[in-house]
């Protein structure tokens, strides 16, 4: 198999696994890397370079406040301190339970509705504090 | 100075889902009639008379490079579109995808044509989940109508890399790899994707296309600046009331956008600065706001056009921690490849949070310094080379912010 040939939507079929559970384990970059007829090491240097991708992170929801430069000027800072608080973590972290992993992540491209914040892959933009830590109370 | 829209002629007036839409606005006649013209004369015209030059932030002319992919001789040869817009504070790609797909896919069959092409990539970046499905329906739609005429067009979703942008990242990263830059050259017009000669360009760029063809380079040619004409997508946000997506001929002012479309800033305040061209470009002042915005003369005053991302910050803004968020975003988007940018892109956020944090503030302003030179030169990538540019030109027009937070 010529694996350059097929390589155009590695990264697609790497997501489309993932949306199954969330993230992607080990065996799961095995079976793409069969697949496509590389590696598996080759497929795990992909996997694991790409923000997207979240290999082994078993949170069951995951959080993430953009923090470039037009959200950060327009008020990034204080909304991600809020949801800290709210989750009792850091940015970075998970919860102990493994159900929250918060994180910066960087332009999502929607500097027009600063600030934006992904929610299990759901884009809120113009977030509030109140709105974001409503829908995690919701989904406690 | 009013809008002129060019490349967002159908934005709002046509449904971006129906092929029949844009159809009935005229499109894919210009397609038709690129067709009917000798591949060389279109790209020389293209080159000659439009002057058509990049619109991603690097201002090639695409002329230029169209004719460097026509001109090597190769069984198989790409076009690629790069609608990877991850510079921060643009989003100008994606209010053309969202609004216009099959503009964009127009182009890049005219492009296929003019080069001899028989396969296409759109890689958009991960996050755009809504412009993937648009464009995947309209390469479809494209292909059902018979448009395509036997060229294949991909689309494929990135996976969140802000230096997979960088033209050469992205072959590597539509490849399926980590992205990492290459060396150039050889320019991906004579090596690109899988090695094969490859047209590279921006949404915007081949979205741009099919009007030149359908009214002539001439005419395309007579609007805005001389070197850089035609109109140019700004993408406008911070402390601004209006912010957006502005279509502008190249000889509007930066005033007409701020103040015309922007509205200024809030009442009671005012601008302190603006950061022109994206994330990685300096900052300028209310005193060049006649600046037209054409690529030469941003150079001119040593600011930059880049993507179009036009960021405007009040004087509510300490600069100082501003530019920690951007030396922030390129040490978390370093690939890691070359070490220049690996070890230069962390030193540079540790100096600037030690100066937030009280440190010396001469030493790290020489280490800054030091590190921009370097990074200039010996990045392997433009991502590297331009990490230090926010923060030298900040020291440079705000040195009271850095002095401000030592004494505090």
């Amino acid at each position: 198999m010529n694996k350059y040939k097929e390589g155009a939507d590695i990264l697609d079929a790497l997501k489309a696994v993932q949306a199954k559970k969330g993230y992607l384990s080990e065996e799961d970059i095995c079976s793409v890397a069969k697949e496509y007829g590389r590696y598996p090491s080759e497929v795990y240097e992909t996997a694991t370079f790409y923000t997207m991708l979240h290999v082994g992170n078993k949170a069951e929801h995951v959080i993430e406040v953009c923090g470039s430069t037009c959200c950060d000027a327009g008020e990034s800072a204080p909304l991600m301190a809020a949801l800290e608080k709210e989750l009792g973590i850091k940015a970075g972290e998970t919860t102990e339970d493994g159900k929250w992993f918060l994180r910066r992540c960087e332009c999502l491209g929607r500097c027009d509705t600063a600030p934006n914040v992904m929610f299990d892959g759901e884009l809120i933009t113009n977030a509030r504090a109140e709105d974001v830590i409503a829908k995690i109370k919701a989904a406690k | 100075m009013k809008e002129v829209r060019i490349t967002l002629r159908n934005a709002g007036k046509i449904n971006p889902e129906s092929i029949e839409d844009y159809i009935k606005a005229g499109g894919y006649e210009a397609l038709k009639k690129a067709k009917t013209i000798d591949r060389k004369a279109l790209i020389d015209d293209i080159e000659g008379a439009s002057k058509l030059r990049g619109r991603g932030g690097a201002g090639f002319k695409t002329g230029l490079k169209w004719s460097g992919a026509y001109g090597v001789d190769s069984d198989v040869k790409y076009v690629v579109c790069n609608a990877d817009e991850g510079e921060p504070g643009t989003f100008k790609d994606r209010t053309i995808i969202e609004n216009d797909p099959h503009t964009l896919i127009e182009g890049m069959l005219i492009c296929a044509y003019c080069i001899q092409a028989k396969e296409c990539f759109i890689y958009v970046r991960g996050e755009y989940t809504h412009c993937i499905e648009l464009l995947r329906k309209a390469a479809a739609d494209a292909e059902d109508k018979g448009f395509t005429d036997g060229v294949k067009v991909n689309v494929v979703g990135g996976a969140g890399s802000y230096v997979c942008g960088e033209e050469t990242t992205l072959l590597t990263s539509l490849e399926g790899y980590r992205g990492e830059p290459r060396l150039k050259p050889p320019f991906p017009t004579v090596a690109g994707y899988l090695g094969k000669p490859t047209v590279v360009n921006n949404v915007e760029t081949f979205a741009t296309v099919p009007v030149i063809v359908d009214k002539g380079s001439d005419w395309f040619g007579s609007i805005g600046a001389p070197e850089y004409p035609g109109t140019k997508l700004f993408s406008l946000s911070g402390d601004v009331k209006n912010k957006g997506v502005v279509e502008l001929p190249t000889d509007a002012t930066l005033r007409d956008l701020v103040e015309g479309f922007g509205g200024g800033v809030r009442e009671g305040h005012k601008i302190k600065a603006i950061q022109m061209g994206g994330g990685s470009c300096g900052f300028i002042t209310e005193k060049e706001l006649d600046t037209p915005l054409d690529f030469e003369s941003m150079r001119a005053i040593g600011a930059s056009l880049g993507s179009g991302a036009v960021l405007v910050l009040d004087e509510t803004h300490n600069m100082a921690e501003f530019v920690k968020g951007t030396s922030h975003f390129f040490a978390h988007e370093s690939c890691g490849k070359c070490s220049p940018c690996r070890e230069g892109t962390s030193r540079l956020e540790e100096a600037v949070e030690d100066i937030l944090n009280g440190g010396d503030l001469n030493k790290n302003v020489a280490l800054i310094n030091k590190l921009n030179d370097v990074m200039s030169m010996s990045c392997f990538c433009p991502l590297g080379q331009g990490a230090c540019t926010p923060v030298v030109s900040a020291l440079k027009l705000f040195p009271e912010d850095f002095k401000a937070k030592k004494e505090a």
